[in-house]
């Protein structure tokens, strides 16, 4: 679906990613992996186009992206969710989702769209009506993730749902994106949190200083050395048990 | 000595009736500051561009009236954002509000309100021009007589702000609107042509102050006429004007707080 061949970007002269290779098939969810400032949220930025293109080429959907502006990125069916922090605060939750459906022309399409997002997330049927800067850190998350869907994107790109929340937010909201990704949405999940990513993804790819490290499967990932020493300590077992139930 | 209450009812209608066309102009600049972050330093004369092709096309081209008024917003809607894609969008490129680039946009402000008022004085001359218009007898309303101008421009400028309010609160557009107020990246990746939003928010306030142009100039004074020294009064009232402005920051709806 998302394929990036040896994608160059970065902010101005300075240059953050060196050619990075990335492949997001159809119907799946795939984890990209690192720590700060390692290249995650630029890439993101540039498939979404708000950065501009150095080098290589990005494709989506039998689409060329490199020119394209992030509007008509988004028209393809390409959106990406920022970070939790970053909804409308000054607008109703309900307003919120509505933003996310302006590429839309369907009316009836966003009503049953609007009452579904409602159904994943009730609270934020509750609260429609009361403004989203009052919203707890995990309520938002959850108000970012529905206004990406409410655009009825092919594919997901989530950046970090996992910043800033208690372990058990994250564990509701990521139980979440797997119902989400099992309505046929395709999803790449951008992670600090190697582990939860891992485990909910089928497919990982590590970047670091700006390159692709390392990818695998995750099962492998989980069991690499290497893995495990930068960024798990400690045993995957334990969250794993509690995921599932 | 007796209270004159018919004095005192007079003096608020009119008195509402100026603040309300200060508004409209208020209205304008907070738009712009929430919108694109920049506190906008040529809008006063925006407002007077506004006031003088209302005045050109009802006295030298002798159309209508309504029409002169509906000409005028859209002549200075259309100035605005041609000013807006010249100049002022490479600065607001590179960030707008309280960083260095913010700076350079409220120099690229004044020196625009310098130029423009000069472009003015070099078309239309330093003389106050007035601008009379004939509405008919002033109205009566016991003792009081109000213009008709006045009502006229109290009427049109609280339906000008209640069709902005409507817009922005109730239409699909409107809310496009707020969202590129309060933070464009994400506007951006909702789908929101940003670019395009932000000439529609420079046109709608160019077109705001236009209007309250028109009436202060034909409203000033309760005698009902005369655009008294239009570059003077004017720009001295734009600084005047910024500190009455709303302190509509990204945070808030960007409209209907006078």
């Amino acid at each position: 679906m998302l394929e990036i061949k040896n994608v160059h970007a970065g902010y101005g002269k300075l240059k953050i990613l060196r050619g990075i290779n990335l492949s997001v098939p159809k119907g799946k969810i795939i984890a990209l992996l690192g720590g700060n400032g390692t290249g995650k949220s630029t890439l993101l930025k540039t498939i979404s186009g708000l950065l501009p293109l150095m080098e290589g080429s990005i494709e989506f959907d039998g689409q060329i992206l490199d020119k394209k502006k992030p509007h008509e990125i988004v028209k393809a069916g390409l959106v990406q969710v920022t970070q939790s922090k970053e909804s409308y605060p000054a607008m109703t939750v309900e307003e919120n989702l509505m933003v996310g459906s302006y590429v839309r022309n369907d009316r009836h399409g966003v009503q049953q769209d609007l009452e579904k997002i409602y159904e994943f997330f009730p609270i934020l049927k509750t609260r429609r009506k009361t403004l989203s800067g009052t919203l707890s850190g995990g309520e938002v998350q959850m108000l970012v993730i529905g206004r990406g869907l409410m655009a009825n994107p092919k594919m997901l790109m989530l950046d970090e749902p996992s910043a800033a929340l208690a372990p058990k937010v994250v564990l509701e909201i990521f139980s979440n994106i797997y119902k989400i990704s099992q309505t046929g949405v395709t999803i790449l999940i951008v992670e600090q949190n190697v582990r939860m990513a891992l485990l909910l993804a089928e497919y990982g790819y590590i970047i670091r200083d700006g390159v692709i490290m390392l990818e695998g499967k995750s099962d492998n990932l989980i069991h690499d050395s290497s893995v495990r020493e930068s960024f798990l300590g400690g045993t995957v077992a334990d969250t794993s048990r509690e995921l599932s139930a | 000595m007796e209270f004159d209450f018919n004095s005192l009812f007079a003096f608020i209608i009119f008195g509402v009736t100026i603040g309300v066309v200060y508004g409209m102009v208020a209205l304008g600049i907070s738009l712009i500051y929430s919108g694109l972050d920049i506190v906008h330093f040529a809008h006063g004369e925006i407002y007077m561009f506004g006031a003088f092709f209302g005045l050109v096309m009802a006295k030298d081209m002798s159309i209508p009236y309504p029409a002169a008024l509906i000409g005028a917003m859209i002549l200075a809607g259309l100035m605005g954002m041609l000013i807006e894609r010249v100049f002022y969008r490479r600065l607001t490129r590179s960030g707008g509000g309280y960083t260095v680039a913010g700076m350079g946009m409220i120099i690229c402000g004044f020196g625009m309100s310098v130029a423009l008022m000069n472009v003015a004085f070099l078309i239309w001359g330093a003389d106050a021009k007035p601008f009379s218009i004939n509405l008919g007898m002033p109205l009566q309303i016991s003792n009081i007589s109000i213009p008709q101008s006045y009502l006229l421009t109290a009427v049109v400028s609280f339906a000008l702000m209640g069709l902005l309010h409507f817009f922005l609160k109730y239409t699909k557009i409107g809310l496009a609107v707020r969202a590129v107020a309060q933070n464009k990246d994400i506007a951006y990746l909702m789908g929101i042509n940003v670019p395009v939003f932000i000439s529609l928010i420079f046109g709608l306030a160019c077109a705001l102050a236009a209007a309250a142009g028109v009436f202060r100039a034909n409203a000033v004074g309760p005698g009902g006429d005369g655009l008294s020294d239009a570059d003077e009064s004017l720009r001295r009232s734009s600084c005047w004007r910024i500190r009455q402005s709303p302190r509509s920051t990204a945070g808030r709806n960007p409209g209907w707080h006078i």
